[in-house]
C-alpha cells in the first residue's frame, strides 16, 4: 500500500493537523527542531518545494514546535533574551546624578539664595542705618527703601539657612547615590 | 514606562512656590502698611498736655541755643516715627499704636499712649540681634516646601532613570 501523505500546512506542526497518523508520520515527529533558523534551513534544503514563489512564502513564515511555544520554551527564552542583548548598557549612578535636571535646579537656587542673602544683607543694614539715622520722609522712595531693607533684614538669615540646608541635601543625595552604586557593584 | 516626573511632587513644588510668593507679598505689604501707619499715627497738638496724661518728655530746647520748636518739630516727629517703627519691628507687628504728641511753647514734647521703647534707638534701630517673627513663617514654610518638592522630583527622576525596564509603583516616595 502506497504511503499517502496528506498536504500538511508547513506553517504548523503536522501532529496537530488533520490526517496525521503517528504510525505513518512518526519519523517526522521525532525529528529534532531546535530553532526556527534550523527549521528554515531544513525547509530550504527540502526537495518537496514546488515552486520558488511558494518557497519564499513559506520561508518568510517561522515554524515552531509546540514545546517551543510553551512557557519557558526556546521561543520564550529568545523573546526575553533579545531585548537584553539589544539594550544599551545602563548608565552609572554618578552619570545619572550629573544628568538630573532637578538637582541642577536645586544647586543653582541654593547658591543664588546664599549669594543674594549675603550681599543684600550688608546693603540692607547700610540702608536701614541711613534711614534710622536721618530724617524719615513720608515719600514713596523712602517707603520703598524701608520696606526692602526690612524685608531683607528679616528674611536673609532664613534664606541662608534654607540655602545651606539645600546644599547639604545635595551632598546627602550624592552620598546616597554613591552608596547605592557601591552596593550594586558588589 | 513610569514617568520620570511625579505629579504629586510637582503639586507639592507648586504649592511651595505659591506659599513662598504669597508669604513674601504679605510681608511686603505689611511692612509698607507699618511705614504708612507710623506716619499717620502721630497727632500733634500745639498745646499743653492734659494733666492726667502719663507724659513723657522727649526733647527739651530750653538751653537757649537758639533752636525753637517750630524749626525742629519735623525732625522730632521723624525721630518719633523711627522709634515707633523700630518698636513695631522689635515686637513683630505691622500695626503701629496711635500717639498724641503735645508740643509746648518752651520746647517740651509729651507723648500719650503706650510709650515706644525710646532707649532702643540709642544703639541704633538695626543694631538689635535678628529675631524671627510669626509673619515670616508662611514664606519660610513655602521655601522649605519648594525645596522638598524639588528633592522629591530629583529622587523620582533618578530612581526612574536608573531602573532600566523596571516599573516603579505609583506610591509616593
Amino acid at each position: 500500500m502506497p504511503e499517502t501523505k496528506p498536504d500538511f500546512d508547513p506553517r504548523f506542526d503536522p501532529r496537530f493537523q488533520p490526517g496525521y497518523d503517528p504510525a505513518v508520520h512518526a519519523e517526522s515527529e521525532h525529528r529534532p527542531r531546535h530553532s526556527s533558523a534550523q527549521m528554515s534551513a531544513e525547509r530550504d534544503s527540502g526537495t518537496e518545494r514546488d515552486s520558488g514563489a511558494e518557497q519564499d512564502a513559506r520561508s518568510s513564515v517561522p515554524v515552531f514546535d509546540a514545546e517551543h511555544l510553551a512557557h519557558g520554551g526556546a521561543l520564550d527564552q529568545q523573546e526575553h533574551e533579545t531585548p537584553d542583548a539589544a539594550k544599551t548598557p545602563p548608565r552609572s549612578e554618578a552619570a545619572l546624578l550629573l544628568r538630573n535636571p532637578f538637582l541642577w535646579i536645586i544647586l543653582v537656587l541654593s547658591v543664588a539664595l546664599l549669594v543674594w542673602s549675603w550681599t543684600s544683607y550688608e546693603s540692607a543694614v547700610a540702608t536701614s542705618t541711613n534711614l534710622f539715622s536721618s530724617s524719615f520722609g513720608d515719600d514713596e522712595q523712602t517707603q520703598a527703601e524701608y520696606t526692602k531693607s526690612q524685608f531683607i533684614l528679616g528674611f536673609a538669615p532664613f534664606c541662608i539657612a534654607v540655602g545651606l540646608l539645600a546644599l547639604s541635601g545635595i551632598g546627602f543625595f550624592a552620598a546616597a547615590t554613591w552608596r547605592r552604586d557601591q552596593v550594586a557593584a558588589r | 514606562m513610569t514617568s520620570r516626573i511625579s505629579r504629586r511632587a510637582l503639586v507639592v513644588t507648586v504649592v511651595g512656590v505659591l506659599l513662598l510668593v504669597g508669604g513674601a507679598v504679605f510681608v511686603s505689604q505689611g511692612l509698607a502698611q507699618r511705614y504708612v501707619g507710623a506716619h499717620s499715627s502721630l497727632t500733634v497738638h500745639q498745646q499743653p498736655h492734659p494733666n492726667d496724661l502719663n507724659e513723657y518728655t522727649y526733647y527739651s530746647f530750653s538751653g537757649g541755643n537758639g533752636l525753637t520748636i517750630d524749626d525742629n518739630i519735623t525732625y522730632i516727629m521723624d525721630d518719633i516715627v523711627a522709634l515707633t517703627l523700630a518698636d513695631a519691628e522689635a515686637s513683630g507687628s505691622f500695626q503701629v499704636p496711635h500717639l498724641d504728641v503735645y508740643v509746648q511753647e518752651h520746647g517740651v514734647v509729651a507723648v500719650s499712649g503706650e510709650m515706644p521703647n525710646f532707649w532702643k534707638l540709642a544703639s541704633g534701630g538695626v543694631a538689635r540681634p535678628w529675631a524671627p517673627h510669626a509673619y515670616m513663617i508662611p514664606a519660610f514654610a513655602g521655601g522649605t516646601v519648594t525645596f522638598a518638592g524639588l528633592f522629591w522630583l530629583a529622587t523620582r527622576w533618578h530612581l526612574t532613570a536608573s531602573a532600566h525596564r523596571r516599573e516603579i509603583d505609583e506610591t509616593p516616595l
